[in-house]
């Protein structure tokens, strides 16, 4: 006979997961793509060994090793689910020991988890630590026997202070509910004041002992506090949920009080509706960050050379963001749109050029791409290896330095790296491949990559300028008149600054770049610079297109049209002309400018 | 199977059957031990040396270094290593993969019993069902100890940036490897340039940098953390060089500009605008410097102790504007100095390196006082930057300049004598040139260098992926008595101000 009553319980539960599974593979899955990259796990001795270092390590061991397979979105999402699955059915087993049936109450956490998950720094690690001590409890509860339950109880716990930092704390403070209020056993209180004094001494006996941790490091380990602060109410949440529960449970149970926490009725089903989907609204309202997701999309589509999708995604980005634009303007030249279609893209100044150099994480990560893009190969294997040491070893940054290095012939260097990248399960091969060329160096003309770097070595020795104001762009262009993406970027630079001079002079350069004819909006600002000083600059066999000359025609009719009120005309010509250099040089502030002008005002 | 079982339960001579079955096992393993242990019965000569990593071939060992294993990079289906003395019991080891792990205890009973002989290690390689031996390798063993504790800090070679850095000490005579201090238990701030008092490992200092700022000194068990920045000093102490008496650290001030090249073959260039040599009194807190130590005209760096105490060795360089940083060249100079009346005497040069366009840096006298080692690039002083920096030895009776065999073509750089003199430690990046490496050297009593030795680990293949350098390796005689949580309660101590005495 069917159990209508589990049906309907698996079938909810089915949809919920279904449901999962679809939010973060089509909301979230370059968040964990991202996550993927940002880490390497090695199979290697002293790799493991320093996951030992700190409490929590094997969970975060284990964390690295699952999170090495998230190398598409729907592995990605599928791991995710699996996580949440996981709890889902170990908080169900805890709770229904506790008579507490219904299926909203195991839920809660699940999406509590996934609030967290949405975070382009959350660590599965932290669930592997949340899961690995709740397993614990179940197996707990289940010892009916008081002596070897406390002596599970004492030894499990400490241990997994260590095993999963600390989710330990939890592991006890379950353990010393469970006794306090459901095990009649006389001597319970003295397993709870010795579980007590464990949650206190192991942490601190291991920090003076095992551990190099201070402070927060010795009892919160692996806790995600380092989020945001707008997560942290979840982090407590996840924390307290289910002792406060079981709690609950205990005090209804022994005080005999009207609380329904199991039946399976419409009022559980309805508040249960309420109860996860107000939480699901909240998260991605809330938590769930859209314009990071469109950012690590952009993002994995540069590096995997889909330049058409960057751009389409850049352009679809949900306001303006200074990695979108620096991405933007790359994908804008990959596809050979930069001279045309530039200032469609919400240009301000320089910066969406290229990223200025800071100390942290995040820029030397992103930013070194323009430079070997550039072929600037010196700067492009200095900003991997900073961002290695911020980040720690990556596939991205490793893979930056192998390359890097045999372009510039440091085979012994590229040989380090490969080495590292050979001990994965997921680079070896891309590591095997780099290895061969390397033992066959006559292999190396058919490597296209390499060959076009090399081309492009700078011979003038120069200091890189690490106040990123100049980034070297015309010793490129020196040391190679054929850097064509050099050249691109070095009149995307005058004219973002509006440096119409410095345009005009190397205009000539077209010709011998092989260019068919005059990009859209360089024929618009050469128009600027003729008519402002009389000087003919159209290079000899290119003309100025007659729809270029029209559309000037069209934007001066209306900017005369409102003449000095400049607020109302920009309104007027942003609409048709907002993408020309002409709505640029008359209506956007330089940086520079709008401090400037900030400056007067005070 | 079930009726297999079924006979066994029913036999009552069980007993007897498990020990058959044991005696047997254990004439199996009997057997399979000596067939591997064993010398083999025939193979034929490959008449070459086998290709090993590290390079431990022709090296000289002191007798308590830990086992020097090492990997066969050879193509075979297995291989077989002897390691001995001549006409002695020896070492076997079976290797399927190439990796030679050398037991600890039998690597050190020979050892000690190798002191000033020759250690054999026969190398066979199994292809194809034959055996073949590579050229045996002989290394020497030296009578004379290394001292027991190398003492270093490991950090990314980065250009700016760092993350989790640390000083660490290793046990030579084995592989254990403890933190002196991390940046995990200080904020994640950057420390460097440990010193010791002539190997001593009670008398030390370091730097810590940023938020937890000031020089950790130890010395008589205690701990103290000074501000050695005062107004009338360009910086805060950098390089530093304990003097003999233990009570006076010398120390460069400076000002450091760090600039990164965009040409192949050459990375960084770390140059001093500005550049004094300074005293600081332990006891007083006191900073002082002389009129010689502190031109403007001239950059002083690189101060260094000769063992009496009675000189200050320091490098010197001409101030010239920093877009000519590829022409400023040190030379190597001596000051003297009494430890009684702590003040400074006549200025003398030693090596007089600008002239032939070279440039000095990191000076050390050996313990006897006799040689002094130091390094030589083209031009500058940060040399680990600089791919053709060597090292170079000034005999100081003599004052002949050799360059000892122990160079490479990648840049040679920080090096520490040992106690006795007879040892020498030096950075080097010669295995892939970046990262940098411990590398040590005997020195005979006849200033003679042997070929160096890349510090022995115990996975052979660790260099291979290991992504930090070995900063500054300095050697001490014994185990230093301190250890982050010691020393991390230091972060936010209150730090004595030094002050400037004119």
């Amino acid at each position: 006979m069917i159990n209508h009553r589990k049906l309907a319980f698996w079938f909810t539960t089915a949809i919920f997961f279904l449901a999962y599974f679809a939010f973060f593979l089509l909301f979230n899955g370059y968040h964990l793509i991202f996550q993927e990259q940002t880490q390497l796990f090695l199979f290697d001795k002293s790799y493991f060994a320093s996951f030992l270092l700190k409490p929590g390590g094997i969970s975060s061991y284990t964390g690295a090793f699952i999170m090495q397979f998230c190398q598409n979105p729907i592995a990605a999402a599928f791991i995710v689910t699996v996580a949440g699955f996981l709890i889902f059915l170990i908080l169900a087993s805890i709770l229904r020991h506790y008579g507490i049936n219904g299926i909203i109450w195991p839920i809660v956490p699940v999406i509590l988890f996934a609030s967290l998950q949405c975070h382009q720094l959350y660590s599965i690690s932290t669930t592997i630590g949340f899961l690995i001590s709740t397993l614990f409890f179940i197996i707990y509860i289940s010892v009916k026997n008081n002596r070897y339950r406390y002596l599970a109880g004492s030894v499990g716990c400490s241990m997994l202070c260590l095993i999963t930092g600390g989710f330990g704390l939890l592991a006890f403070t379950l353990c010393i509910i469970h006794e306090l209020l459901f095990s009649g056993n006389r001597s319970r209180y003295i397993a709870v004041i010795v579980y007590i004094m464990l949650a206190i001494l192991v942490p601190i006996l291991s920090s003076r002992l095992l551990y190099y941790v201070k402070g927060e490091g010795i009892w919160m380990s692996l806790i995600p506090l380092h989020l945001k602060k707008s997560l942290e109410p979840f982090v407590f949440a996840i924390l307290l949920y289910i002792p406060l529960l079981i709690a609950l449970s205990g005090f209804r149970d022994k005080f005999s009080m009207k609380v329904s926490l199991s039946e399976w009725n419409w009022k559980t089903v309805l508040s249960g509706l309420i109860v996860i989907s107000s939480l699901s609204f909240y998260t991605f309202h809330y938590v769930y960050d859209v314009k990071a997701e469109a950012l690590l999309k952009i993002d994995h589509y540069v590096q995997k050379g889909d330049w058409k999708k960057a751009l389409d995604y850049s352009f679809a980005y949900p306001g303006t963001n200074q990695l979108v634009l620096y991405y933007g303007n790359m994908a804008m030249y990959k596809t050979g749109q930069m001279g045309d279609k530039m200032f469609h893209l919400p240009q301000s100044g320089t910066h969406g050029l290229w990223l200025e150099w800071k100390r942290n994480e995040i820029t030397p990560f992103f930013g070194g791409e323009l430079f070997y893009q550039l072929g600037y190969i010196s700067e492009a294997s200095r900003w991997a290896f900073e961002s290695m040491v911020a980040m720690g070893e990556n596939p991205r940054s490793l893979k930056r330095l192998v390359i890097t290095s045999m372009v510039t012939g440091d085979t012994s260097l590229a040989r380090h790296y490969i080495n590292i990248l050979d001990e994965t399960l997921f680079y070896s091969k891309w590591a095997n491949h780099y290895k061969n060329l390397l033992s066959h160096p006559e292999l190396l003309i058919h490597d296209n990559e390499i060959m076009e770097k090399r081309h492009f070595n700078l011979y003038t020795d120069v200091f890189a300028d690490i106040t990123s104001k100049d980034i070297g762009l015309m010793q490129l262009l020196q040391d190679h008149p054929d850097n064509r993406m050099a050249f691109e970027y070095y009149m995307a630079q005058v004219l973002l600054n509006k440096d119409i001079d410095n345009f005009a002079a190397n205009i000539s350069k077209l010709r011998e770049l092989g260019y068919s004819r005059i990009p859209v909006q360089y024929e618009e600002a050469m128009l600027v610079y003729m008519k402002h000083t009389g000087k003919n600059i159209v290079p000899a066999g290119y003309t100025i297109s007659r729809e270029t000359l029209s559309r000037l025609s069209g934007y001066l009719e209306i900017l005369n049209t409102y003449g000095s009120d400049r607020r109302k005309s920009s309104q007027m010509l942003f609409r048709e002309y907002g993408g020309t250099y002409w709505f640029y040089l008359n209506f956007v502030n330089l940086p520079d400018e709008n401090n400037a002008s900030a400056s007067a005002k005070k | 199977m079930r009726i297999m079982l079924q006979l066994l339960q029913k036999n009552k001579n069980m007993k007897t059957l498990k020990s058959l079955c044991g005696t047997s096992l254990l004439m199996v393993l009997f057997i399979f031990s000596f067939g591997c242990s064993g010398k083999l019965a025939s193979y034929s000569e490959e008449g070459r040396d086998a290709s090993i990593f590290p390079d431990y071939n022709g090296v000289t060992f002191p007798p308590n270094i830990a086992p020097a294993n090492f990997m066969i990079r050879e193509n075979a289906d297995k291989f077989r290593v002897y390691i001995h003395l001549q006409g002695k019991d020896r070492i076997s080891i079976n290797s399927g993969k190439g990796k030679v792990i050398i037991p600890g205890r039998k690597w050190k009973k020979l050892l000690q019993e190798c002191r000033g002989n020759d250690l054999f290690t026969e190398v066979y390689a199994k292809k194809n069902g034959k055996w073949f031996k590579y050229n045996t390798i002989i290394n020497h063993v030296a009578n004379e100890n290394i001292d027991n504790y190398l003492v270093y800090r490991l950090i990314e070679p980065g250009f700016e940036t760092w993350s989790k850095m640390g000083i660490y000490q290793r046990c030579l005579e084995n592989y254990s490897e403890k933190p002196v201090m991390v940046n995990d238990m200080s904020d994640g701030n950057c420390m460097n340039c440990h010193a010791f008092c002539l190997n001593n490992s009670n008398i030390m200092m370091f730097h810590m940098r940023a938020q937890h700022g000031g020089t950790i000194i130890y010395r008589n068990n205690k701990l103290e953390k000074v501000n050695t920045k005062t107004s009338s000093t360009i910086s805060a102490g950098v390089y530093p060089s304990w003097h003999p008496g233990g009570s006076i650290i010398a120390f460069s001030v400076n000002n450091i500009v760090q600039m990164f090249h965009s040409a192949p073959g050459r990375k960084i260039d770390v140059i001093d605008t500005l550049s004094d040599v300074v005293i600081y009194d332990t006891d007083t807190k006191k900073i002082s410097t002389c009129n010689a130590l502190s031109t403007k005209e001239n950059l002083e760096t690189f101060p260094s102790w000769s063992p009496d105490g009675k000189y200050l060795y320091y490098c010197s360089a001409r101030a010239i504007p920093l877009e000519k940083y590829d022409q400023v060249r040190y030379d190597l100079l001596k000051i003297a100095f009494d430890p009684v009346s702590k003040q400074f005497g006549s200025v003398d040069t030693v090596v007089s390196a600008s002239k032939k366009k070279l440039s000095v840096s990191f000076p050390r006298v050996s313990p006897d006082g006799k040689y002094l080692l130091f390094c030589m690039s083209d031009y500058g002083n940060f040399s680990i930057w600089h791919q053709e920096s060597d090292l170079y030895m000034k005999n100081l009776k003599t004052g002949e300049i050799t360059k000892p065999d122990i160079n490479s073509g990648q840049s040679e750089s920080y090096h520490t004598w040992s106690s006795s003199g007879r040892w020498i430690v030096f950075s080097s990046r010669r295995l892939d040139g970046l990262f940098t490496r411990p590398f040590i050297a005997y020195f005979d009593t006849s200033g003679k260098a042997c070929k160096p030795f890349i510090l022995p680990q115990k996975d052979p293949s660790f260099y291979n992926t290991f992504i930090k350098s070995y900063n500054v390796p300095e050697l001490v005689t014994s185990e230093i008595k301190l250890n982050p949580r010691i020393l991390s309660g230091l972060t936010d101590d209150k730090i004595i101000p030094a002050a400037f005495e004119k």
